[in-house]
């Protein structure tokens, strides 16, 4: 364990050596980041200007929605988004060769060896916003629900990562599935909104997102009074096993590794 | 297969983009009543349409111009006796007739599954309006295009202002809502950009709600953005070609 951090600390300096060496795909970045999170917060303001109440969401429960998903998504860009970017590239081209032959897991190699710092404005706009929008609801937040909250934001964490790491897992046989990542940003794209929008949504296809649409929904549901014992306990469940089967499933597929002469 | 599989991601990543906005519309609006000026049958025709037109008009191939260029492999169509960009449009033209395919597939089955209340225009003169302004689309998106992969020939990080593009494409061509849902302000800045005619404009042609003069200014607009584009497609494609350096070949 020890030997981990150990490594993802020079991981994390690396990369903020990269970001300063950069600092032209640092502004690309930031101008992106700020910019789709200042554009979730308006499309909310412009939706609920004349629609105020939406399957029980008002608008600052939206509001607190929308600040809670950025800050979640911050958290995934800057741990994992450039990895799973670059999947396709390491494994048609045979890098990958050089991080089996390393005496580390090479999950976690790939996984964490690109860090998006640019995301940390994101996570603090977001951050900042939820406190704003609570302390304007008069929602009142104990520390158990705080820590609670927490909790259910690194599970929800634990299964986005597993759900992207089973489908580009794909990629050891089909190299060259570039398209890949981005129809997971558009299906991860699905926790923007509160779970109860795709209830008309055609059973089959609900059931497919219904783990992807509690991802953000659970966690404030929880901050917001609202949480339910039977949705927590399958949350956990759900993702301990998706975790279990990304690293089942990678295991399985390195056996059909081929590299590419590297 | 693994091109075909790629292909297929693309198409279904367009499908998934329009459902989440189709699923919040249909939240959103009321079954009777208006909203922001649309009943729920018009928004979700329009949220439909977003998806028919990405076909006709973003569907491209003249997005790998700027590679192209840096690669030198322009090289190679330069000493043959063929008009490039001509070549290009002609490339993107094929490239749309797939994407046309793929996505009366994929209304067919938004149609079975959803049952979506879809408006069908009646008025032939909007319907023909409605097909001049998806040529100017089509045509501006391609300029657009090119004069992006023209960076190509001055620098080799093609893929920033590409991203930056793709950013503006979903914000201000009409993608993921009615720019007429924007303060009225903002969408009269909008209009005199030409991102509100690759999608936007078309579509409230077709659900017949705009005027004989904002259709005829629209028009203008969008022919206009069309005569200034192709002029600078013109100029930096001759500036581009003496200091393309042939690099990598």
């Amino acid at each position: 364990m020890a030997h981990y951090i150990r490594v993802y600390t020079t991981l994390l300096h690396m990369n903020f050596s990269l970001l300063l060496a950069y600092r032209g795909n640092f502004i690309n970045s930031l101008i992106s980041s700020l910019g789709w999170a200042i554009f979730s917060i308006v499309m909310v303001y412009l939706l609920t200007e004349r629609a105020p109440v939406v399957y029980g969401w008002t608008r600052n429960d939206f509001f607190i929605f929308t600040g809670v998903y950025n800050v979640f998504v911050g958290i995934f860009h800057l741990l994992f988004s450039r990895n799973f970017g670059r999947f396709s590239e390491v494994i048609h081209f045979g890098y990958l060769d050089s991080l089996l032959i390393k005496p580390i897991d090479s999950q976690f190699l790939l996984s964490f060896w690109h860090i998006d710092y640019t995301s940390i404005f994101r996570i603090i706009l977001g951050g900042v916003f939820t406190a704003y929008m609570l302390s304007l609801n008069n929602t009142p937040i104990t520390f158990s629900l705080f820590i609670l909250f927490l909790f259910l934001g690194c599970i929800s964490l634990i299964l986005l990562y597993s759900i992207w790491y089973i489908m580009v897992t794909l990629m050891i046989w089909f190299t060259n599935l570039s398209n890949l990542t981005g129809l997971l940003y558009d299906i991860t794209s699905l926790a923007r909104y509160p779970q109860d929008i795709f209830q008309k949504a055609p059973t089959v296809l609900f059931v497919i997102l219904f783990p992807l649409t509690l991802v953000i929904t659970l966690p404030v549901n929880v901050l917001l009074h609202r949480g339910s014992m039977q949705h927590i306990v399958f949350f956990v469940f759900i993702s301990f096993a998706l975790f279990v089967i990304s690293r089942i499933f990678w295991q399985f597929a390195l056996r059909f590794y081929t590299s590419a002469s590297s | 297969m693994m091109y075909r599989l790629n292909f297929v991601m693309w198409r279904i990543r367009v499908v998934v983009q329009v459902l989440t906005v189709y699923f919040l519309w249909l939240a959103i609006f009321p079954e009777h009543g208006e909203l922001f000026g649309y009943t729920q049958s018009s928004i979700l025709t329009y949220t439909l349409g977003v998806v028919i037109l990405t076909s006709f008009i973003f569907a491209s191939r003249s997005g790998e111009i700027g590679e192209e260029i840096n690669k030198g492999e322009i090289s190679k169509y330069l000493v043959k006796p063929i008009n490039y960009l001509l070549y290009q449009f002609a490339r993107d033209m094929g490239d749309k007739v797939m994407n046309i395919l793929f996505m009366l597939i994929e209304i067919m089955l938004i149609m079975i599954f959803l049952h979506p209340p879809f408006l069908i225009q009646s008025n032939p003169l909007l319907l023909l309006f409605t097909i001049f302004s998806v040529c100017i689309a089509i045509f501006i998106n391609y300029c657009i295009n090119v004069l992006l992969g023209f960076m190509g020939f001055w620098t080799p990080e093609v893929w920033a202002p590409r991203f930056i593009y793709f950013i503006i494409q979903n914000f201000f061509t009409g993608f993921l809502f009615p720019l007429d849902i924007l303060p009225s302000g903002v969408t009269y800045g909008l209009s005199l950009l030409p991102f509100p005619y690759l999608l936007y404009f078309p579509l409230k042609i077709y659900l017949g709600q705009l005027s004989a003069f904002e259709i005829l200014m629209g028009f203008t607009v969008s022919l206009l953005w069309c005569m200034g584009l192709f002029y600078l497609v013109h100029i930096f494609w001759l500036k581009g070609l003496r200091t393309y350096g042939a690099e990598g070949q």
